[in-house]
């Protein structure tokens, strides 16, 4: 019996169904933080690799935490698997991993991804230049002629 | 259109864009991200439902007959198909059960729930349901009665009534036994699959004889009896009791499955498990007193001693049917409805069509079945509307997803030929897998009711 790509999308949908509502809760949620993270980004220094790979080490422990205990999960064990059932496990975890790591993204830009902060207005418009910290441990020969004045 | 009246229609435009503050290219700019939109909408319901954009305008009065898996099915794809049709479902059953989870519920791997829904869910707005049951069927007059005396015209009918589970074919045997006195049984209805397995239950922790019966005939999901019998199997391995139980499976001729490839494989793996089979023995009579059985073997009555038994009861076309001049006179498929195998129609009545258990076809009184039946049988109803040739699309298509074990299964799916027909490649028809095992714990019943929505 053919199963067309349209007819595996309804059974998803169908799979999915009575977590429709909290999937896309989580969903906007999730643009609600990434819409957040733009607003609260401007002007500031981002990072996006450190919440990438945080992400992508999340996605890596849900790949792992999924192939060991989907056989479990599904009422079966690791000794029922074989040939096929291997490659299926590996396809699903890299898709439970995958998912939640799409999910955790926006989570993680907020927790990691803003480097510093705007300055404030009023430090901005300083005229005063505030005094530079002595690099060298010797004052130069011209500097210490004008102390010695 | 004349130019004047073209140029003061381009004025109208031009002033009430003026008004709106938008500019001709705005205007267009909207108008196209709009178009898209509407496009896209238009798609995204033509994904789920590819048909409606070539509905059938029509004003046929048609009546189905049933509200199952088959029934349902071809109300929401008829409904949609079809514009303008006069569309009547007749069904008193408000609650629908996912049929296929009954072995599950039977062998504690899931919980009733999962089983029970409601039809109204499924039903189309646009189709007429009616609460009640078809007690008569009068094709010459184009027209059914139903239990409570209404009669109901049709130009097309659509028979999708199941079938029907004769309990009282076995002497001893009722409804009422099940869950009693060691007397299980798993078709038909979900509190009885439930009683089944708190008798399956105590049979897997105490142990004792148990005996796995099938009857002669048509039957709905054929493996189920086979599926049963490695479930209480695998269930006492699980618990460390399997030595304490003697398994006997008992079929009523000489084989134990149709697909010549998975009789092979269970001939040698019933006796690898110490499952005793009896050929050629259908159960005749029951004693829950007593706890024994009555066999009707090729040598005579044979009595076995029991303390749980599995009992599959004979099952036919319901009555109404059965007596009807829709129903087959001739061997093998006495009762059931006269339809082509192929198309589906009837055989002396070409505006009646059957889909699903009721059908009088070699294989295929499967949820599987349904699904490669309907789209057939509904195609078919409609090029009859239209006075277009059948489609002979039905080959036969039956699965099985045949559990051996907790956590495994094969994946069974074959024609009327016998010939294996994987929907999945890459999943082999002839070896125990995990993942026909989640497909049928995990993902069937989403396909299902996906088919009932006439999605799949």
């Amino acid at each position: 019996m053919a199963f067309s790509i349209l007819g595996l999308l309804a059974v998803v949908l169908e799979f999915f169904r009575g977590w429709l509502w909290f999937i896309g809760l989580f969903l906007l949620l999730d643009f609600a933080l990434t819409f957040y993270f733009l607003k609260r980004s401007a002007g500031c220094k981002t990072c996006w690799v450190l919440p990438a790979y945080v992400t992508v080490g999340f996605g890596v422990f849900i790949f792992v935490l999924a192939m060991i205990t989907l056989p479990t999960i599904t009422k079966s064990s690791w000794a029922a698997l074989s040939g096929i059932d291997y490659l299926a496990l590996i396809g699903a975890s890299i898709g439970f991993g995958t998912l939640f790591a799409i999910l955790a993204f926006p989570f993680m830009l907020n927790l990691l991804g803003i480097r510093s902060r705007p300055r404030p207005t009023s430090q901005a418009t300083r005229t005063e230049t505030p005094p530079q910290p002595q690099t060298s441990p010797q004052p130069q020969p011209a500097m210490a002629e004008k102390i010695a004045d | 259109m004349s130019s004047q009246d073209e140029k003061h229609a381009k004025d109208a435009v031009t002033r009430a864009l003026k008004h709106s503050g938008l500019s001709r290219r705005d205007f267009l700019k909207l108008s196209s991200g709009g178009a898209l939109l509407a496009g896209a909408a238009a798609g995204t319901g033509g994904m789920l439902y590819p048909a409606a954009a070539r509905a059938v305008p029509t004003n046929a009065r048609i009546v189905i007959v049933g509200a199952g898996a088959a029934g349902l099915s071809c109300a929401t794809r008829l409904a949609r198909e079809l514009d303008g049709a006069d569309i009547t479902l007749i069904d008193r059953r408000q609650d629908h059960y996912y049929q296929p989870g009954l072995t599950l519920v039977g062998t504690g791997v899931w919980q009733t729930e999962k089983l029970l829904d409601r039809n109204r869910r499924y039903v189309p707005s646009n189709v007429n349901w009616i609460h009640d049951m078809v007690a008569e069927y009068d094709p010459d007059n184009n027209r059914v009665v139903t239990e409570t005396g209404r009669a109901v015209d049709y130009d097309f009918l659509m028979v999708a009534t199941g079938l029907q589970v004769n309990y009282t074919a076995i002497d001893g045997m009722s409804e009422n036994l099940i869950g009693h006195r060691g007397v299980g049984c798993v078709y038909d209805k979900p509190e009885l699959a439930e009683r089944t397995w708190q008798l399956i239950d105590q049979f897997v922790n105490e142990g004792g004889v148990g005996l796995f019966t099938r009857p002669r005939g048509d039957m709905k999901c054929a493996g189920a009896p086979l599926k049963v019998t490695m479930l209480v199997e695998s269930r006492m391995k699980e618990r460390g009791t399997r030595d304490r139980a003697e398994m006997h499976y008992l079929p009523p001729g000489t084989g134990l499955f149709s697909q010549p490839h998975t009789d092979d494989f269970l001939r040698k793996n019933f006796p690898e498990r110490s499952i005793h089979i009896h050929w050629d023995h259908p159960l005749k009579a029951i004693d829950p007193e007593r706890k024994t059985a009555t066999f009707a073997t090729p040598l005579g009555d044979e009595t076995l001693d029991y303390d749980f038994i599995h009992v599959v009861p004979p099952m036919s076309a319901p009555d109404s049917l059965r007596n009807s001049e829709l129903a087959a006179r001739e061997i093998p498929f006495t009762g059931w409805l006269e339809v082509d195998r192929f198309t589906l129609q009837h055989k002396r009545y070409p505006n009646v069509f059957g889909a699903g258990d009721i059908n009088g076809v070699p294989i295929g009184k499967t949820a599987a079945s349904v699904k490669a039946q309907v789209p057939v049988a509904v195609e078919n109803m409609i090029r009859t509307i239209q006075g277009n040739q059948l489609n002979p699309g039905y080959d036969g298509y039956t699965s099985c997803p045949l559990i051996t074990e907790l956590g495994q299964a094969i994946l069974v799916e074959f024609d009327y030929d016998l010939k294996m027909k994987p929907s999945f490649p890459f999943i082999s028809p002839y070896q125990e897998h995990w993942v026909p095992w989640v497909m049928k714990d995990r993902l069937l019943l989403a396909a299902y009711r996906a088919m009932l929505r006439g999605r799949i």
